[in-house]
């Protein structure tokens, strides 16, 4: 059995056992099920609080009685005095009351008395209700019947077919583009993570000289490549288990959805949801058209870039002394994957322009960019080779680097090295 | 031939020159001491013989063959500074350590559990590391190194910082070794240790081999230097012999530097019998600690510590 084999399974099993791993990976997707099932959830019980609006109509074209008609648990008919409701709203049986003066119609304007506060969502329900009733008063007012009124009032919607060779498929690309930069982020913290991990545990070996005990029994790039693909495997075997616990507690969340829609099947529950332009709930519920590639190129993408940046950690961690040496060197490498993560709203809004191809060929931001354009595009296929081709060259060209640092870095002690010094490291390598 | 064989090792840090031209020859089953002062070029030498470091220039051989990355197998090596992951068990950190060393899990952890044991260390198994006291460490960290029974062991520095009590553990336990035909190979400036053990030395400052050979005759080869007296009553009477040189003194004892051999000791004894009772009278050869500390200054170097 090869000594990098051994300390690549060490390093797994030592991790995945800790409480630490444990915690993380069964938190994550709760808290994903909190973030996506606690907004539907709410949107559905209407938590709004009792709200009662007295309407005072002194303009005599029956606009208050329209007005209750459109939502008769929020507004009512009043023939209180002003002073009455008045006191009443300061009693705070009522939240407040709407005047429609005499003139109210020609002017295109009401009053609202209230205490004040209550937030937006008294204000936006009042202006689309009455906004609704003035305009179709003002219709009727010049000769337009109902039925035109109605065709006014129709809304058009868009549905997105997209077109492929085989067969028209619902568009799913707002869908994909959401799920890819979701993915996006989740490589973006994950190189943090797993990259973090990787760079700690090589200063812990250096600072406590294991790593002299380890030197005298393996190569010391055994050391390193044994390192990161122990780690590397941690990551992978939480990603898995990630997206296995997602799905389970979205299969849960969706089959709440169908109960809490009153409806039978899935499909039923979809076009209720729809219907209501819950877009949270037709997300959980609609399951998006995955292929192989998606998933493939994802892992692949995930673990090039873990093994990319790791190493270089692992070779930064190997030149620093401590902790503070690490915030310093690591910089000019963390810069690199924080930059595509400023540049995702653009590219989710033109994944196919010439600006985010030639960045997503960078293999610095490759891993992060390469996922997003997969999933919201249709990336040519030359691309997707030239990406594979240029990541897996230059990822072999850092563990190249980082190995000629980390086997001098190691045994050094005492002071921070210079750039220049860590140039010279790896020209003797 | 000799079990570890150094012919004109060289090493270079940058133009900084640590080790230079060393060569000596370890024969199997010696107890092998490698004396010197802080940054003589201990620690590299020891690296090198690990192969942690790879020499600039010059041969490191093992029973006539060219030390090869396979040999890391056959030895064992407890650095100067203890290397133990503090967030694991003692047991883990010694079942790794072993499977490094070529064993299987099984044999790693059997081993471990006996030779704890045989240390006073039995159920220490499920301890974490962090809670160990740095004797405790010194234990683990030293098991960690002959789990694998190796032919060669390498201690650098392995006594600083234990309590007598535990030094008189490890001495045992590497007296057995040696006597099992254990090669044992250790660094250090505590000269008292070496004396008591060591069958061979070598001396290095600067880099460089300053005193080497069999301890018994690096001693004989320094000669008669030093009387020892002890006497009733005071000592006042040596104030009185002109160009008498005293090296330690104390109300009934001293120690007196020989500069013309014997024939001065005769002399300061007849002295000694006219003015107080002597007791002890005894001709010395030279400590360690005074052999080291003359050739290192010989040597020029002031950063002498021991």
């Amino acid at each position: 059995m090869s000594t990098a084999w051994i300390i690549a399974r060490h390093e797994f099993l030592s991790r995945v056992q800790t409480k630490g791993f444990i915690f993380s990976t069964l938190l994550a997707p709760l808290g994903i099920l909190l973030l996506v099932a606690v907004p539907i959830i709410l949107s559905q019980l209407q938590v709004s609080p009792e709200r009662r609006i007295a309407v005072c109509d002194e303009s005599g074209y029956g606009l208050a009685a329209t007005l209750v008609a459109t939502d008769s648990s929020l507004f009512m008919l009043t023939d209180d005095p002003l002073d009455t409701l008045r006191a009443k709203v300061l009693a705070q049986e009522l939240t407040g009351y709407l005047l429609i003066p005499a003139d109210g119609l020609q002017r295109d304007s009401v009053v609202f008395f209230s205490r004040g506060g209550g937030g937006f969502g008294i204000h936006e329900a009042l202006t689309v209700a009455v906004q609704d009733v003035f305009r179709r008063q003002r219709l009727l007012a010049h000769g337009a019947d109902t039925a035109l009124i109605r065709l006014a009032e129709q809304r058009t919607k868009i549905e997105r077919v997209k077109v492929t060779a085989e067969r028209t498929e619902r568009d799913q690309t707002a869908l994909l583009t959401i799920i890819g930069y979701g993915l996006s982020m989740v490589v973006y913290t994950l190189l943090f993570i797993y990259g973090g991990i990787v760079m700690r545990s090589v200063l812990e070996e250096k600072t406590n000289r294991i790593v002299e005990i380890l030197a005298s029994s393996a190569r010391p790039f055994d050391i390193m490549l044994g390192k990161i693909t122990g780690v590397g495997a941690v990551g992978l075997f939480q990603l898995v288990l990630w997206i296995a616990l997602t799905g389970a507690t979205m299969a849960i969340a969706g089959s709440i959805l169908v109960s809490m829609s009153g409806t039978a099947t899935q499909m039923d529950a979809l076009a209720y949801y729809r219907s209501q332009d819950n877009d949270f709930a037709a997300l959980v519920l609609q399951a998006p058209s995955l292929s192989v590639l998606h998933v493939v190129a994802f892992i692949f993408f995930f673990l090039s870039g873990y093994v990319f940046y790791s190493t270089l950690f692992a070779g930064i961690a190997a030149a620093a002394d401590t902790e503070q040496d690490i915030q310093t060197l690591q910089a000019p490498v963390s810069i690199f994957i924080v930059l595509p993560i400023l540049t995702l709203p653009m590219i989710m809004n033109a994944p196919d322009s010439t600006f985010a191809a030639i960045l997503s060929l960078v293999p610095m931001f490759t891993p992060i960019l390469m996922v997003i354009r997969i999933f919201a595009t249709d990336v040519p296929w030359w691309q997707i080779a030239a990406s594979i081709v240029l990541m897996i060259g230059s990822t072999f060209g850092a563990v190249w680097l980082a190995g000629r640092i980390y086997r001098i870095g190691i045994l050094r002690y005492g002071q921070r090295p210079t750039f220049r010094q860590i140039l010279r490291w790896i020209a003797e390598g | 031939m000799a079990f570890l064989e150094l012919d004109q090792v060289t090493k270079f840090y940058g133009s900084y020159c640590a080790n230079d031209k060393i060569t000596f020859q370890v024969e199997r089953g010696r107890l092998f001491g490698v004396l010197g002062p802080n940054g003589a070029g201990k620690t590299t030498l020891l690296r090198m013989i690990t192969r942690i470091l790879l020499p600039d220039s010059g041969a490191i051989l093992v029973e006539g063959k060219p030390l090869a990355r396979e040999d890391q197998h056959r030895i064992g090596y407890v650095p100067e500074e203890r290397g133990l992951y503090k967030n694991l068990t003692v047991l883990d950190n010694l079942r790794y350590f072993g499977q490094l060393k070529g064993l299987s899990y099984t044999d790693a952890t059997m081993r471990a559990v006996q030779w704890l044991e045989r240390m006073d260390a039995s159920g220490w198994e499920k301890k974490k590391v962090r809670e160990l006291s740095k004797g405790m460490s010194q234990k683990v960290q030293f098991i960690a190194s002959v789990l694998h029974e190796p032919p060669l062991l390498v201690l650098d520095e392995p006594f600083s910082g234990l309590d007598p009590l535990n030094v008189e553990v490890f001495l045992n336990v590497i007296a057995e070794l040696r006597v099992g035909g254990t090669t044992i190979l250790f660094s250090t400036h505590v000269m008292e240790q070496v004396e008591q053990m060591c069958d061979d030395i070598v001396l290095i400052n600067r880099g460089r081999i300053v005193e080497s050979g069999v301890l018994r005759h690096v001693k004989a080869r320094y000669g008669i230097r030093r009387l020892e007296l002890e006497f009733e009553g005071g000592g006042e009477f040596l104030d009185r012999i002109p160009s008498v040189r005293i090296l330690e003194r104390s109300d009934h004892r001293a120690a007196i530097e020989l500069s013309r051999g014997i024939a001065e000791a005769q002399e300061l004894i007849a002295i000694a019998l006219q003015h107080t009772q002597l007791r002890r009278a005894e001709c010395v050869e030279p400590t360690l600690r005074e052999i080291f500390i003359e050739t290192v200054r010989r040597t020029q170097t002031d950063e002498v510590t021991a």
